[in-house]
């Protein structure tokens, strides 16, 4: 069907997104981080294939080293959002009750609040840096998973398998760990799949604001930041990055909805 | 139904204590007083607004009884006052709360505007041409930076075609012409950030509606309905689409976070007067006590968004409005 | 009005033929043949009933009479009424047919009635359609039909949600709403499966003295000969989506020809405790 296609070209652009962060350095024709004022604001030519910034900089290798930034940045702040999000979710589904009750509320309310607002406050008090763009990412993304893992465990507890763990006496901790997460987890992939789409977006915004990955470090949202200037001259600068963007966040979403037609 | 009103308003008094402990203990996070990173961003505040701030705030005090007596000037509103120009947290927001909430607004209308037709026709005859291309364009949608489109409008009809304004929500002279005309006008600015606010919900809803409304033609009673010889378009609207649009009320309630943080985005790069545009130069000055006043309204404003969209839909749903069965 | 005895039809024309009628869903995998070959026709006043198991082919047969199947479902065959084949004729022609003269009511009453609308609404939409009833008048018409149909108050449930009824009181109101434009034909895909056992008797005895009443034909499609027994003038038992046997009634259960009858009668048998 249409739809598998298109997940495993969601795939396939990943894989090469992956190669591709990989190999950088061997496959940019100059230094990222060279500045040479002559050379600024270059259109597209052989010498730079994707022309220069407003310091000389090559875009296209800017561009390619900004693949590794985007793709750490995603699977870290995922990663995170998931440990916390499974385990308050966890907490919350099999204990029930008033801990499900205030856990629950907790995070109704870190979900009324609009992301950048929760996000800019964060990095304003901490500062910008690589480091505190993926916590705080990770901090404001992980209510999806913890409702998926909490509404999971809420139904898997009465089913047998678990009555008959419990009957032989395994502890809460061995209970959630071994025999009801391993059971959740399909869902929390299809989020996380999806989610780090989400994140490479919500950093490539934080960037473009100057509150994400600082210059010099290539990353696409400042990139697309510092060609803010030159918008009206300097078309590379904006087209590129977007593009990266798009592509990027888009072959995550096919995968990711791929996989939830898959395990549904 | 007053029953359920009553439930959800103290529903909501736990949700209001957490967002308040959020707000507060986020500002509080960084090693040193808050106000230290202001003084080092903003050379402008003297040694002695200094002093008088840290007074004012108590900083020389225990975390906790900062917190209650921040909680006892919120139930006053009194959000304090500005580290930039000294002046009330409270006015500088009601200045630019209009401007925000009618963006927000014309959004949301522009949403509902697009996707529920959208749906409507894409679910109609699901996997046919226009659901497909639909489909398309709403992944795509999706998976682009906000910013991004921006700035390509503004290239686009902004700076080459000049068809649209780039900044600001009134032309220069625009105290000279005549109401309708500043009306015109501020239609004319607004098109643009009004237009990328909606854009990123505008995929999602899409997808939602459709999604809904074809859930909805499942159903027996709509099966009930073309047995009973009503023609196609009554049977899609009269008794579908008022049963789809159920659950997109909640969407939307859900959505609301997104749209109210949509519209920082917005604002910054269409030069905005509104509380988006405060809160990102606020951010940027390390101005804490709008940045804690702003985190703290926009999460009261969302769940009152929540609620109205929860009432709306206890209305309009007879099952809970009329209750269960008295037979 | 007068008791009719099936098949003396002033023309001696069954109401409606179904010639090689055969039902083939495409869905991802292979198309299935839901309906293989079905051929039967009902006189005016006269009551069909389709038995078979689940999966027989029995529902999909009563909804393609009047085009009613999803999309993904191809058609072929005839279905005879008067002079037109319903499977060829316009669109248009099937609406006002549907209720008008072919009118069904399902399996789930609840959820046959839209839960945003009263049922008001709904019976009096029906009647607009297809009668030249409206407003007051179309109301009161509503009214009677709510009563005939054994509810009570019926002025005052007018505004009443689905939800507020009990199982068998929404099926009275469907059917309500399947006669109140006087069809020939009802078509009653499972009735009562989905009602209590002690509302099952209710609704069959009222299915009943509205056929005798009201002289309509019915198809009645069930898995339970118990429940066509008492209602059927000749049974057809579907298989495989096959129609296997077709006869009257005292015949089909006394004297059954093909296996499947035997099987269903003994399944029926085997229901009823002996002491």
């Amino acid at each position: 069907m249409a739809k598998n296609r298109l997940t495993v070209c969601g795939g396939v652009v990943l894989l090469l997104l992956a190669l591709v962060a990989g190999a950088a350095p061997w496959l940019s024709p100059h230094d990222p981080l060279q500045v040479n004022l002559p050379d600024a604001l270059l259109p597209p030519s052989a010498a730079y294939p994707l022309g220069t910034d407003q310091l000389g900089r090559d875009v296209l290798s800017r561009l390619l080293y900004g693949t590794r930034i985007s793709l750490l940045i995603g699977f870290i702040a995922v990663g995170i959002a998931v440990v916390i999000g499974t385990g308050i979710g966890a907490i919350a589904g099999f204990y029930g009750g008033w801990v499900d009750a205030i856990l629950m509320r907790f995070v109704d309310t870190m979900l009324s609040i609009p992301t950048i607002f929760l996000l800019l406050s964060i990095i304003a008090v901490l500062g910008p840096s690589i480091q505190v763009v993926m916590a705080v990412i990770g901090l404001t993304s992980w209510m999806g998973v913890a409702r998926l893992v909490r509404a999971e465990l809420l139904s898997l507890k009465e089913r047998e398998f678990v009555l008959a763990a419990r009957v032989l006496g395994a502890s809460p901790v061995r209970l959630i760990t071994r025999h009801l997460l391993p059971n959740a987890m399909a869902p929390v992939v299809v989020s996380a799949t999806l989610g780090v789409g989400g994140a490479i977006l919500t950093e490539s915004v934080l960037s473009y604001l100057g509150l994400g990955v600082q210059p010099p470090t290539p990353s696409w949202g400042n990139i697309l930041n510092e060609g803010r200037i030159a918008l009206g001259v300097a078309w590379w600068l904006t087209v590129s990055p977007g593009v990266c963007i798009l592509m990027t966040v888009l072959a995550f979403n096919l995968l990711g909805e791929g996989l939830r037609e898959r395990y549904k | 139904m007053s029953g359920y009103l009553v439930r959800r308003l103290i529903g909501l008094v736990p949700v209001l204590l957490w967002i308040t402990v959020i707000s507060f203990g986020i500002i509080h996070l960084a090693p040193g007083k808050p106000t230290d990173a202001a003084m080092s961003f903003n050379p402008k505040v003297s040694l002695e607004a200094r002093q008088r701030m840290e007074l004012l705030y108590g900083l020389d005090q225990p975390v906790h009884v900062q917190y209650v007596a921040w909680l006892r000037r919120l139930a006053r509103l009194d959000f304090g006052r500005s580290f930039l120009d000294d002046r009330p947290v409270t006015a500088k927001i009601v200045e630019r709360l209009p401007i925000t909430l009618m963006i927000n607004l014309l959004s949301l209308a522009l949403i509902l505007a697009v996707t529920i037709p959208l749906g409507v026709v894409a679910a109609a005859r699901p996997h046919g041409l226009f659901d497909r291309l639909t489909t398309v364009f709403v992944f795509i949608g999706y998976s682009t930076p906000s910013f991004w489109l921006a700035l390509l409008c503004m290239a686009f009809f902004g700076v080459h075609l000049r068809w649209l304004p780039v900044s600001g929500i009134h032309s220069l002279d625009h105290e000279s012409f005549p109401l309708l005309r500043q009306w015109l006008d501020l239609a004319w600015h607004l098109a643009l950030p009004v237009g990328i606010a909606a854009f990123v919900s505008l995929a999602g809803m899409s997808r939602y509606a459709r999604a809904s409304m074809v859930d909805i033609l499942r159903q027996d009673y709509i099966r009930c309905a073309r047995a009973k010889g009503l023609p196609a378009s009554r049977v899609l609207f009269h008794h579908g689409l008022r049963n789809a649009l159920l659950p997109v009320i909640t969407i939307l309630g859900l959505s609301l976070p997104d749209l109210i943080g949509g519209s920082v985005i917005a604002e910054t790069i269409f030069s905005i007067p509104g509380m988006g545009r405060l809160f990102y130069e606020a951010v940027m000055a390390r101005d804490y006590p709008v940045v804690m006043a702003l985190v703290t309204i926009g999460a009261v404003l969302t769940m009152l968004g929540n609620l109205l969209a929860d009432l709306a839909y206890a209305y309009a749903d007879p099952r809970i409005r009329v209750g269960p069965s008295t037979s | 009005m007068s008791e009719k005895v099936p098949g003396t039809s002033p023309l001696g024309m069954p109401l409606l033929t179904v010639e090689n009628l055969s039902v083939t869903y495409r869905q991802d995998g292979a198309p299935v043949r839901a309906v293989d070959g079905v051929s039967f026709a009902i006189e005016p006043g006269e009551v069909l009933a389709l038995v078979g198991e689940s999966g027989s082919g029995k529902s999909s047969v009563a909804l393609a009479l009047a085009r009613l199947l999803p999309p993904m479902a191809s058609v072929s065959g005839r279905v005879m009424l008067s002079e037109a084949d319903l499977l060829d004729a316009p669109e248009a022609t099937l609406r006002a047919i549907r209720g008008g003269t072919i009118a069904y009511v399902f399996q789930d009453p609840a959820a046959s009635l839209n839960p945003v609308l009263t049922i008001g609404e709904q019976l009096v939409e029906m009647l607009t359609r297809h009668t030249p009833l409206r407003g007051r008048d179309a109301e009161r018409a509503a009214v009677e039909w709510l009563g005939r149909m054994g509810i009570a108050s019926a002025a005052e449930r007018l505004h009443a949600y689905p939800h507020e009824f009990s199982g068998g009181m929404q099926q009275r109101v469907c059917l309500a709403m399947a006669l109140c434009a006087s069809p020939s034909l009802l078509v009653a895909d499972e009735p009562t499966t989905a009602l209590d056992v002690t509302v099952q008797v209710a609704i069959l005895r009222l299915l009943r003295e509205l056929q005798r009443r009201l002289g309509l034909a019915v198809l009645l499609i069930s898995h339970d000969l118990l429940v066509v027994e008492r209602l059927a003038h000749r049974i057809g038992i579907m298989a495989g989506g096959r129609l296997v046997e077709l006869g009257p009634a005292e015949q089909v259960l006394r004297r059954p020809a093909h296996d499947q009858t035997k099987l269903l009668l003994r399944a029926r048998a085997a229901m009823t405790l002996r002491r």
